[in-house]
């Protein structure tokens, strides 16, 4: 039970999270296609791509729980579809487990990269602009998805199965 | 134990933890990638490389390119701009025997034209298509392998996500990918088709003619393929001339594709949230990819095991054709038992250097495999587009989908092998580019 409400927390601030992502993605193109025109009108426009860089950072940090969720991520299942519910289970248990060892120490390395660059004062080249908010943001990112694959691992120990999805 | 040791316990390790536990391809890269620097290095040195390299690559104003084209995709897909370009290809080619299915390749070509992936083509062509060719009393093993097989060309023809990737990786021209898989994608396309006439003569009944359509309304039908000529003519143009940079040809294809699917009201408000969905999920899961083979690349490159591999290989007394076909053939296996994506990201740091250590041109490798490599999407066991395919023609059982695709198969070799001996197919599209 406890599981589910948190499962649900997770899906409902994914959703709050995809709304941010979005608009990053529509600040991308629309400052992508302002900076053709303006570059072959006028001038460009100072900073684009490092803005765009920013914004990329954080459209896919903030999208980061979302394929986790609904089990986009690629696997290959050639050999692990054949196991027993019982092998399976114990695979899936290990995997979630390194999954969200592996994200939590990227979210905890990249915010102390975030640190870093603001205790040095460090800004972007062109707007010198402070960026170290995106990192964090994608640090959270990072700490969001290791979130869900802790979630997932709950579910994996409570013996309710996470089938994958084969995308390309 | 030397470098080159730990490189290939990396590499058993991380297909390992791929091939028996489940975890995500992307994952397993980072994983194996950070443990291999920890043992390499130290722990410390694997943990700064985990924070540095995350933020830079995520950061990394080229990967910009990969949500871009992929929103560009998913705006033409989500307006049925598939269905007008499947309606003109029909008007066109549907009162031939068997033109409904090459109506199906050509639209699918179409799409490819300005969408980068596979299964998106595969799920939309199958429902557009299939009903007509139904309808026609078309057969099940040709409705279900044109389908599977036309649905190939979204990353064979650019834009390409995978050819995006492979630009990315290996620090290659992505807009000279691009125009030298043109080409190539035109004579899968083509080839695909006459597999479509050669089929139809050995079983007429499979693929019986349907309707015809006079003259005037064939050059009606035309305007359905509007969108596709505009969206690709701006896109290709614009980089050809160099115009703007390959992430701003997918800023302003996104900007042009909103722009036209709303101007033609094609594209509703909950139409516009599942396109914008639909490409966060697919870029951050690629993303995660990326970000992984990075950290895997960089264990990879202190091990040396890729330039022992290249400097082994290359000494070799076999001509360099040898090799290629072992590495094609690698990539067959490998496509077939995973996807195309996570094949190439795991095989390049491998086969890039021994491919560059053998002569042969960066842009010609990267097409060649991305041509095999996309062969694995319809390949038994995994194929994912056939899989796609028979899921949503429910009634069509997925050996008539393999056995409708094996017809098609042999085109792809007849490719490879043209790429291999006119390898200007690919170089001469490719080096115009400014």
């Amino acid at each position: 039970m406890k599981n589910n409400s948190f499962r649900n927390f997770l899906i409902r601030f994914q959703q709050f999270k995809l709304l941010l992502a979005g608009i990053s993605l529509l600040l991308m193109v629309i400052i992508g296609f302002a900076n053709v025109v303006c570059r072959n009108l006028w001038q460009p426009l100072k900073g684009s791509f490092e803005l765009i860089g920013y914004l990329g950072a954080i459209t896919i940090a903030l999208s980061l729980g979302s394929a986790q969720l609904e089990k986009k991520h690629i696997i290959v299942d050639i050999i692990t579809r054949k196991y027993s519910p019982g092998w399976r289970r114990l695979t899936s248990t290990i995997g979630h487990f390194c999954g969200a060892l592996f994200f939590s120490l990227a979210a905890w390395q990249t915010w102390l990269w975030g640190d870093t660059i603001r205790q040095a004062g460090e800004t972007s080249e062109t707007l010198h602009m402070v960026f170290y908010p995106f990192i964090y943001l994608t640090a959270f990112g990072f700490a969001f998805l290791a979130l869900v694959l802790v979630s997932d691992l709950g579910l994996s120990l409570k013996k309710i199965p996470a089938e994958h999805t084969e995308t390309s | 134990m030397s470098p080159e040791i730990v490189g290939i316990i990396g590499l058993f390790l991380m297909m390992a933890a791929m091939l028996l536990l489940q975890i995500p391809v992307g994952f397993a890269m980072g994983l194996t990638g950070f443990a291999g620097v920890a043992w390499l290095i130290s722990f410390d040195a694997a943990l700064a490389l985990i924070g540095n390299d995350l933020w830079t690559t995520f950061s990394s104003y080229g990967l910009t390119i990969i949500p871009l084209f992929i929103f560009m995709g998913h705006i033409c897909f989500h307006s049925n701009v598939n269905n007008r370009l499947y309606s003109c290809a029909y008007t066109w080619l549907g009162a031939t025997r068997g033109g409904l299915a090459m109506a199906t390749v050509a639209a699918c070509a179409g799409f490819a034209a300005i969408s980068g992936s596979n299964t998106a083509t595969a799920a939309t062509m199958t429902s557009v298509a299939l009903p007509s060719m139904r309808k026609y009393g078309y057969h099940p093993t040709l409705i279900t392998g044109s389908i599977a097989a036309g649905s190939t060309l979204g990353v064979v023809i650019p834009p390409s996500i995978v050819l995006v990737v492979y630009g990315i990786y290996t620090g290659q021209s992505i807009a000279k990918l691009f125009f030298g898989s043109i080409i190539p994608g035109l004579i899968l396309a083509a080839l695909l088709i006459l597999t479509i006439v050669v089929i139809c003569r050995r079983h007429p009944a499979w693929g019986p003619p349907g309707e015809k359509t006079s003259f005037k309304e064939k050059i009606i039908s035309l305007k359905g393929s509007f969108e596709m000529l505009l969206l690709f003519g701006l896109v290709m143009g614009g980089l050809f001339v160099g115009f703007f940079t390959p992430s701003e040809a997918g800023a302003v294809g996104s900007f042009c594709a909103l722009f036209l699917s709303l101007f033609r009201r094609s594209l509703s408000y909950e139409k516009f949230l599942a396109a914008i969905n639909d490409t966060l999920k697919i870029s951050s899961f690629i993303i995660i990819i990326i970000a992984g083979a990075v950290i895997f690349g960089r264990f990879l490159a202190l091990t040396r095991l890729p330039y022992a591999i290249a400097e082994w290989a290359a000494a070799l007394p076999v001509a360099p054709v040898f090799i290629l076909w072992v590495i094609i053939l690698v990539f067959i296996v490998g496509g077939a038992i995973m996807d195309a994506l996570g094949l190439l990201l795991i095989t390049i740091p491998i086969f890039y250097p021994l491919a560059v250590k053998l002569n042969y041109d960066p842009i010609w490798f990267g097409v060649l495999i991305t041509i095999v490599t996309t062969m694995g999407a319809i390949t038994p066991p995994v194929g994912v587009n056939a899989y796609v395919v028979a899921g949503i023609a429910k009634d069509i059982p997925l050996t008539t989908v393999f056995k409708g695709i094996a017809y098609f198969l042999p085109t792809y070799i007849i490719t490879i092998i043209l790429l291999e001996i006119f390898p200007q197919l690919i170089l001469w599209p490719a080096s115009s580019v400014h």
